[in-house]
């Protein structure tokens, strides 16, 4: 079961130019079988997002991009809306209180032109991060970042044993499905993406070619 | 006319000996004269020091910067800063000019490490438009968010012209 | 030694009771730019602007020049300004003239105030800045986000 994981929908994310219902046209286009919204410091009502579904055709989950002190975090099974900045550590208590799970967001995300490889940083500094101790997975593949910064990630996770996910990050219509997280088992809800996550059973790719 | 307003902002960066960064910022104009010095420790461009002055202002609470300042301390220069920064400064009903002269100080690090990349691009001599263009159009491919980022690389840009930067596997 | 440095010079003119004129001037290791623009007092909104590029990294750069006539009508003064000039400006246009104008923008109320209190203090020398200040600060709450005040 393919999936983006992490997609921004205008309004609820201001940043994004995406028209929901567009989306959905478009991940179905391109292959996906369902998107996660993952919209900024907003949450999706459930009748919603059910209504988007049935209109999609595809399945459609939620969750939450909350920003941190020690950066971005895509937050699932805590449908709790923080209106903003929070101390990770806060954050942590909460969602695992809550029985929900923490993907840190594109964490080598670097800047217009020039990425942490100018910074000589090795995997194992970056390792060192508070950030890696306080969530459950970390995005390796992020439709926003180059090659370099995910292969930072993905090396980082491999030292940290932490699992690593694939998501667009999308905001405008031709980045959804840019990479996106393949689930060898069929996800009906956020419990089982949670589950499946952290049972390893995936892998991470590419949408398939739009025809 | 003369002017009834004037201001003066300086940012500067500093490699120290201990392979930190210093950023020395001040704001001097007809009211408020104030300073600040970020010290980033590499490579995780991590906020390790934060101190600020306020040397005069008709803003009798302008003596707490100093305090205020000291909240960023851990902060990192990466994703989500301008949100971080903001965040932790109080938004809106903080101290903008301060907030405003961290992000200043965090963009001038930035800047510190493009300069270089900049420097490059001046070895070359061109002779024609697309030989201007070449290595700019290779930054871009190198670095995916300079793509709609501004007027040189939105999508109807002759430096975008011709290159596939729309979805698809980076 | 430094390895990068940026300086910006904002000047405010007061043209009559109702318009402000502001120069910003910005140059750095890499960039250099400059912006003109008249602002209604009132309500903040850019009546007119002009823009200048000294120095820039490509040779498109220069279009964003024309682009800032979207600034034309934004108001400094509305909520998320900043935002949206950094956005129509910095973002279809160029970077650096957003900063630019979002500097001028900050610039507008405090201009305002120094030239009150050099009014003020130029018929009562011995007042205090700070109650003139606070005063001023009182009576004119359309002014947003005070430096240094809070």
């Amino acid at each position: 079961m393919i999936i983006d994981l992490h997609v921004h929908t205008k309004p609820l994310s201001p940043c994004s130019h995406i028209d929901p219902l567009e989306m959905v046209a478009e991940a179905k286009r391109r292959g996906l079988d369902g998107v996660c919204l993952t919209e900024h410091h907003a949450l999706w009502g459930r009748s919603e997002l059910d209504e988007l579904a049935r209109q999609s055709g595809i399945r459609i989950f939620t969750g939450n991009e909350i920003t941190t002190d020690q950066g971005d975090i895509l937050v699932f099974r805590y449908p709790v809306h923080v209106p903003d900045i929070i101390p990770i550590a806060e954050l942590r208590r909460e969602v695992l209180a809550a029985g929900g799970f923490m993907i840190a967001a594109h964490p080598f995300r670097g800047f217009k032109v020039f990425g942490f490889g100018q910074l000589r940083m090795t995997p194992e500094q970056a390792a060192k991060r508070r950030l890696f101790q306080l969530v459950d997975a970390m995005e390796v593949c992020n439709g926003k970042l180059s090659e370099e910064e995910n292969r930072m990630a993905l090396e980082v996770s491999k030292i940290l044993g932490l699992a690593g996910t694939g998501g667009s990050d999308a905001h405008q219509i031709d980045e959804v499905g840019k990479w996106v997280t393949v689930f060898d088992r069929d996800i009906r809800n956020e419990q089982e993406l949670v589950d499946e996550i952290r049972a390893g059973r995936y892998t991470i790719g590419a949408a398939p070619a739009a025809s | 006319m003369t002017v009834a307003f004037m201001r003066n902002k300086m940012v500067e960066v500093e490699p120290l000996p201990t392979g930190n960064l210093a950023v020395h910022w001040r704001l001097s104009d007809d009211l408020i004269d104030v300073d600040m010095t970020l010290t980033f420790q590499l490579p995780d461009l991590e906020i390790v020091d934060a101190a600020a002055n306020v040397r005069r202002s008709p803003h009798r609470e302008g003596v707490r910067a100093g305090e205020i300042i000291r909240k960023m301390v851990g902060v990192r220069v990466g994703g989500g800063l301008r949100k971080i920064v903001r965040g932790l400064m109080g938004g809106a009903a903080g101290n903008i000019d301060l907030t405003e002269g961290v992000l200043e100080c965090c963009n001038a690090v930035i800047l510190n490490f493009t300069l270089p990349g900049i420097q490059e691009f001046e070895k070359y001599t061109y002779t024609t438009e697309e030989e201007r263009l070449a290595p700019v159009r290779a930054m871009l491919q190198a670095n995916p968010r300079l793509y709609r980022s501004c007027v040189a690389f939105a999508e109807d840009s002759p430096i975008v012209r011709g290159l596939d930067l729309k979805g698809g596997v980076s | 030694m430094i390895t990068f440095s940026r300086s910006q010079l904002i000047g405010m003119e007061f043209l009559d009771e109702e318009i402000v004129r502001i120069h910003g001037t910005q140059e750095d290791h890499i960039y250099a730019m400059e912006i003109e623009m008249d602002v209604r007092i009132a309500d903040g909104v850019i009546l007119a602007v002009k823009g200048l590029m000294k120095r820039y990294t490509t040779p498109v750069c220069p279009q964003a020049v024309e682009r800032l006539q979207s600034a034309v009508g934004m108001s400094l003064r509305v909520e998320g300004w900043m935002q949206a000039v950094m956005r129509d400006i910095g973002r279809n246009g160029c970077e650096h003239f957003a900063e630019i104008i979002t500097e001028c923008g900050r610039c507008l109320d405090q201009a305002r105030m120094a030239k009150a209190l050099a009014a003020n203090l130029k018929t009562d020398p011995g007042a205090d800045p700070g109650a003139l200040a606070a005063a001023w600060l009182a009576d004119h709450p359309e002014a947003p986000g005070v430096p240094l005040a809070l």
